[in-house]
């Protein structure tokens, strides 16, 4: 098998696309599962992340109400009303002692996403 | 007008079962407020003027001699009521201030051998000049710890300013405020006061800010665990009051710079290199670096 055969150039180079395409695949796969949290809980996780990313100068002293509202700000494309409806739920099990939320909120997932995506901009600049 | 933060502040300190500081400049309606705050919520109210040659017995009262019975009769000081309006108390020397605070503490006055206990709830709303002004007595540190909450009054704003002046045309008079709360409906918030729950984390978490208040380089005597105690108790009746039975970190983090600022002792030095610290910044700055329970 030598290198100027065409036959190998064009293996080689499947080979290679191959490979990229896996890579990026499993890159937009592993972001996809990262905004399918199972559960409540997880979704309001994987916002807390979205936040350290979009606001890295935000205090580690801040508040889930507190980051709402410099987020509420910005004016994303978000239901708030619905955002404000989850975070309401999620603190009558956090710090009530109340029965778990067993839907995940779409908006709190799409504003996790949202956030996301903006930090990683920040990132990127 | 002008004082809703006050008054919630008055309020929720009233159900945790504690005193309020209000300071101020004279004529920012200390007094009005108070007096007002005690009409509204159906308590029988008592005021004291404090001045320099006031004795402890002009507060918490003392035996007179009665002719016709030809024997000691007790007889109650301003302290027995409900809520307690202690004008200008940084005006009463020591002793006068020690017997207020004693009362606070115990809920009782003992004269003479004889124990008095005082009308429940009991509350104590102690108004004072800032210190820079003449012929004042600082409170101590181990009696201004006493106070569970203290309130900066400052002037209002220049809106509000002008409509007090326009309301004040006419003569007020607080007979004419109006109660919005029995006796009965106070009572049975105070008992839900006391089922508000508190999670283990919250409680680890102000333990967490504690600690961090007394590592502070700038500050030489932090929070202490009575402090504490008392924002757990303030942080439930601030849950209630805005309708829930929990308690959250933003909770805390509002009422913290009014349980605390007037507790904390900042370190001196930072004066002489010119630095103005003040307490409530030095609180909040302390709370943005303590994570919450998310």
């Amino acid at each position: 098998m030598s290198l100027s055969d065409p036959l190998t150039l064009v293996s080689l180079a499947t080979l290679d696309v191959a490979i990229y395409c896996a890579g990026l695949a499993g890159l937009i796969l592993r972001r996809q599962v990262e905004f399918r949290p199972r559960d409540s809980e997880k979704a309001f996780a994987q916002l807390e992340r979205s936040l350290s990313r979009a606001f890295p100068e935000l205090p580690s002293g801040y508040t889930w109400r507190e980051a709402l509202l410099k987020v509420e700000a910005l004016g994303l494309d978000v239901n708030w009303t619905e955002v404000v409806k989850a975070l309401r739920q999620y603190e009558d099990w956090r710090y009530g002692a109340m029965v778990k939320p067993e839907e995940i909120n779409p908006e709190v997932v799409r504003l996790a996403r949202e956030l996301s995506r903006r930090g990683r901009k920040r990132t990127n600049r | 007008m002008g004082r809703e933060k006050e008054a919630e502040l008055l309020l929720v300190c009233m159900l945790a079962k504690g005193h309020v500081l209000l300071e101020g400049v004279p004529g920012v309606s200390k007094t009005l407020l108070a007096k007002t705050f005690s009409k509204c919520v159906s308590l029988d109210f008592g005021r004291v003027q404090f001045t320099p040659d006031m004795l402890p017995l002009d507060i918490v009262g003392g035996f007179v001699f009665n002719l016709k019975t030809r024997d000691f009769d007790f007889k109650k000081g301003p302290v027995f009521t409900n809520v307690l309006v202690a004008d200008e108390i940084n005006r009463a020397p020591p002793k006068v201030q020690s017997a207020l605070l004693e009362a606070m503490q115990e809920l009782q006055v003992t004269v003479e051998g004889r124990t008095e206990r005082l009308p429940a709830p009991f509350m104590v709303i102690a108004t004072q000049n800032p210190v820079e002004f003449q012929g004042v007595y600082p409170l101590p540190e181990g009696q201004i710890d006493r106070f569970m909450v203290k309130a900066r009054m400052d002037y209002p704003s220049p809106d509000v300013e002008s409509r007090i002046i326009r309301r004040n045309l006419v003569d007020l008079d607080v007979a004419d405020v109006e109660s919005v709360v029995s006796r009965q409906e106070l009572n049975a918030a105070f008992k839900a006061v006391e089922a508000v729950k508190v999670t283990d984390e919250i409680m680890d978490y102000l333990a967490e800010f504690a600690r961090a208040s007394r590592m502070d380089v700038r500050v030489r005597l932090g929070a202490s665990p009575r402090s504490m105690v008392h924002l757990i108790h303030c942080s439930r009746a601030y849950a209630y009051v805005h309708g829930r039975t929990y308690v959250i970190p933003d909770d805390v983090k509002f009422l913290t710079p009014y349980v605390l600022a007037h507790r904390l002792r900042l370190d001196q030095t930072s004066r002489i290199r010119g630095e103005k610290l003040d307490p409530y910044q030095v609180v909040k700055e302390t709370l943005d670096k303590v994570k919450p329970p998310r």
